[in-house]
């Protein structure tokens, strides 16, 4: 493996053995060289002082021709047993007495050579004069010493020196593995976090900090570095969410929008289509008094039905009616809607739950003198209707479903209930209850437990009219404890006052001469029929253009109209075009505009310019008569 | 290198030196009747003890004064001992060679070889130098027994030294124990 790809510890753990074990080598070695160089040189000193001493001690041999007495002196180095040769020369550079005296003369140099010691394959060897009184040279000395002493000495130091290091090494090992973790622990802390974050895409992992060294505030910046980047991945994911949703709603509102136009077309269509039934059955109950008690009872459940299928129809409506960002805030009393509102549900939660076979109650604990709130009385039904059919999902096995109203406080997010008052009302059910993952995620739009059956708009649609209320939504609920759904409206800072129902008095108007003008002629026929029972005099027109012609040729007839009633929408000319047609040619003649779409227009301030007044489809008696009343 | 020209130069020395000599023996023995050659030897130990034994400071006088070798009596070294101390010096000291006929004829001397011609009146001769500080040197047999201090014997063909030690120390001389183990010291008894 090569070196740049060892483990970090190993790559320290080798560099710190390989430093100490060069550095050893090297004191060692250096160490080494000095003892052989001054022992070399300490050699040739004692050398030469035992040349000089035996020189000395054979002068007088060689002056007076003793071989025997210097024979004497040399045995005498026997007692320096590193040398191993010696021998004297006379002056005239003959040999004159050797040591040891057994060895053959060839065993030594045949002449004497310049005075002086010098190293010789592994021997010292060296010349020195034998000179008694200066100037007066008597012979030569010529001495030999094996350098074992060195050799021995240096393979002494050698052996110490392997040890010292062998040792020295393992202490460098027994440190450095335990110091290189200063440097590799964090490294390795480090890497391991860099993996698991690779590995796992976890931003949230940190790497344990060691210390203040550079490794630190490697180890703070990568920290940081994960900081951040978990940071803007929360904030992409979060953008990434929002946009998603906005995609959604889009999606769905787009969706909501086509389906509400079909609803619209449908809307009208059964309002036109009940016209007649609603106006004649209203004419007959109050115009005929000679009726039977049967037919009474017929007609009136004719006029019920007819009304409920109104009502049931003004509730397509609101798929498709515009949400106004202003809206038109009136007095609603929670109440009376909450009755209304379990009234209308109640095909669902009872009838329905019969057909599974179980049992679902309904308790209602109303406070009274609950004030009015200010709201769209049409969203806050809707919401409670929904929050209703939530409950009744909840309760496959049936159970109670509470309805209450009081005067509470809410709760901030704390939890702690802050003083300002509320008008609550709070649906509870004994239902299956959510876990904290749907209670969190309930109010999400498509978000559905429901699976197929659900949109996941029902609670969307309710937080968006609760918020556009200023109101507070709270929601309790635990797996098999049943959900509570508490709706805190703001009380206005002054008491409203409910409006008085229109009396609906039986007013009897002046004979008017009416023209009435729409292109279904079932409605047309019905209106002319019943406004004819009520003593007006009724022209019909069946459609836009046949109502202008009509109405300006009497107008030039001298017989004028004293109102025109028109539909909104026929085929060619609409009632648009009528209205404006009747009031260039006669200003002050009241326009009355019959319209399926009637009461949303009205709501939304979409009162068509020369229109007096809206009426919607199905038409009453009683609504044409007010009208008429005010011509 | 070094090494190898000192062996070389020496060798060359030593070759100049004997065909030096050799033309000098050959000069002498031309000149006159050649000398026995234990003499040349001799010659050679009369130079050396000049570098073993001390004289007083009053013996050998003050600076530049010369170093005295004499022979009393028939001179029997021919060129030998004039070759020998031929321009040597002890010291500051040059060494001459003085030869004397009669024994008041040495003046300042510092060592006196005593001529086998002078036997006869050995003891006389010996006795007027006591007390001064001469180095006496004989070849004569009883050399020491009338009082000589350094006697040359031929033992087995080689010259050895007897050397009378209380003799020495009389004339005020102190002899080199190196030159003492080498020579053979005369006893009471030996007289």
């Amino acid at each position: 493996m090569a070196f740049e790809d060892l483990p970090i510890r190993r790559k320290l753990m080798t560099i710190i053995l390989g430093t100490s074990a060069v550095v050893l080598l090297i004191v060692c070695s250096t160490f080494l060289g000095y003892e052989f160089i001054t022992f070399r040189q300490a050699s040739v000193q004692q050398l030469s002082t035992l040349g000089e001493i035996i020189a000395t001690n054979s002068t007088a041999a060689l002056a007076f021709d003793v071989p025997d007495d210097a024979r004497a002196v040399l045995t005498a180095l026997a007692a320096e047993r590193h040398i191993v040769a010696a021998c004297l020369y006379d002056k005239q550079g003959r040999l004159f007495a050797h040591y040891p005296s057994d060895a053959a003369e060839s065993a030594f140099p045949a002449a004497p050579g310049a005075d002086g010691y010098h190293f010789e394959a592994a021997h010292l060897v060296g010349f020195a004069p034998v000179v008694q009184v200066k100037g007066q040279r008597l012979g030569t000395l010529y001495l030999r010493s094996d350098m074992v002493a060195l050799y021995d000495r240096l393979r002494l130091y050698g052996g110490i020196a392997v040890l010292a290091i062998a040792a020295a090494s393992l202490v460098a090992y027994t440190l450095s593995r335990k110091l290189q973790q200063q440097i590799s622990r964090p490294i390795l802390a480090l890497a391991e976090t860099a993996k698991a974050v690779s590995i796992h895409r976890d931003y949230s992992v940190r790497a344990l900090k060691f210390g203040q060294d550079e490794l630190g505030l490697l180890t703070t910046a990568f920290n940081d570095m994960l900081a951040q980047i978990e940071e803007q991945n929360l904030a992409l994911r979060r953008a990434y969410d929002d946009l998603r949703q906005t995609q959604q709603a889009i999606l769905e509102q787009e969706r909501l929008r086509a389906l509400g136009q079909m609803a619209s077309g449908i809307a009208h269509d059964i309002n036109n289509t009940i016209s007649p039934a609603s106006l004649y059955a209203e004419s007959l109950l109050e115009r005929e008094p000679n009726l039977s008690a049967r037919a009474r009872a017929y007609l009136t459940t004719i006029q019920r039905v007819i009304n409920d299928v109104a009502h049931t129809v003004s509730r397509l409506r609101e798929f498709y009616r515009k949400r106004e960002p202003q809206l038109t805030l009136a007095p609603v009393n929670l109440n009376q809607l909450v009755e209304q509102v379990t009234e209308l549900t109640r095909a669902h939660w009872a009838d329905t739950a019969q057909q599974h076979g179980v049992e679902i109650k309904m308790r209602m604990e109303l406070a009274a003198m609950l004030p009015a709130v200010m709201g769209v009385e049409s969203e806050i039904r809707d919401a409670l209707t929904n929050i209703i059919f939530n409950a009744v999902d909840a309760m496959p096995e049936g159970g109670t479903i509470t309805v209450r109203t009081s005067l509470m406080t809410a709760r901030d997010p704390e939890g702690k209930s802050v003083p300002d008052f509320h008008a609550a009302v709070e649906i509870a059910d004994t239902g299956v209850g959510m876990d904290e993952e749907t209670k969190r995620r309930c109010l999400e739009p498509f978000f559905t437990t429901k699976g197929e059956r659900g949109t996941g708009l029902g609670l969307a649609m309710v937080y968006g009219a609760i918020q556009r209320h200023d109101a507070k939504m709270e929601i309790d609920s635990a797996p098999g404890g049943g959900t509570t759904m508490r709706l805190l409206f703001p009380l206005p800072a002054t008491a409203v006052e409910m409006p008085v129902a229109a009396s609906a008095g039986t007013l009897v108007a002046t004979h008017l001469r009416l023209l009435v003008v729409d292109d279904d002629p079932e409605l047309l026929k019905s209106l002319a029929d019943t406004l004819g029972d009520e003593g007006h005099e009724v022209m019909t027109a069946g459609g836009g253009q046949a109502g202008i012609d009509a109405f300006l040729a009497a107008q030039n007839a001298g017989r004028p109209f004293a109102a025109v009633i028109t539909d909104l929408g026929m085929p060619m000319v609409d009632g648009r075009r009528v209205a404006t047609a009747v009031k260039s040619a006669s200003p002050r003649t009241p326009v009355f505009m019959l319209t399926g779409w009637g009461q949303g227009m009205a709501d939304e301030g979409q009162i068509p310019a020369d229109v007096d007044r809206m009426l919607t489809k199905p038409p009453k008696l009683r609504e044409l008569r007010e009208a008429l009343a005010s011509v | 290198m070094a090494l190898l020209t000192s062996i070389w130069r020496s060798a060359i020395l030593r070759v100049a030196r004997w065909l030096f000599a050799l033309a000098l023996l050959h000069a002498a023995a031309a000149q006159a009747a050649a000398p026995p050659p234990e003499y040349q030897l001799k010659a050679i130990f009369l130079f050396n003890f000049a570098q073993f034994v001390e004289w007083p400071p009053r013996a050998t006088g003050g600076e530049q004064e010369p170093f005295v070798i004499g022979v009393l009596g028939d001179d029997p070294f021919g060129p030998y001992l004039d070759e020998t101390v031929k321009g040597e010096k002890i010291g500051n000291h040059p060494m001459v060679v003085r030869r004397y006929r009669r024994a008041e004829e040495v003046g300042d001397c510092n060592v006196l070889f005593i001529s086998r011609s002078e036997s006869d009146r050995m003891g006389q001769i010996i006795a007027a130098f006591r007390g001064r500080s001469v180095l006496t040197v004989g070849d004569v047999d009883d050399f020491n027994r009338v009082g000589g201090i350094v006697r040359f014997v031929t033992e087995q063909g080689k010259i050895r030294l007897r050397i009378d030690v209380k003799a020495a120390q009389a004339a005020g001389l102190t002899i080199s124990s190196k030159l003492l183990r080498s020579a053979t010291l005369v006893t009471a008894e030996d007289k």
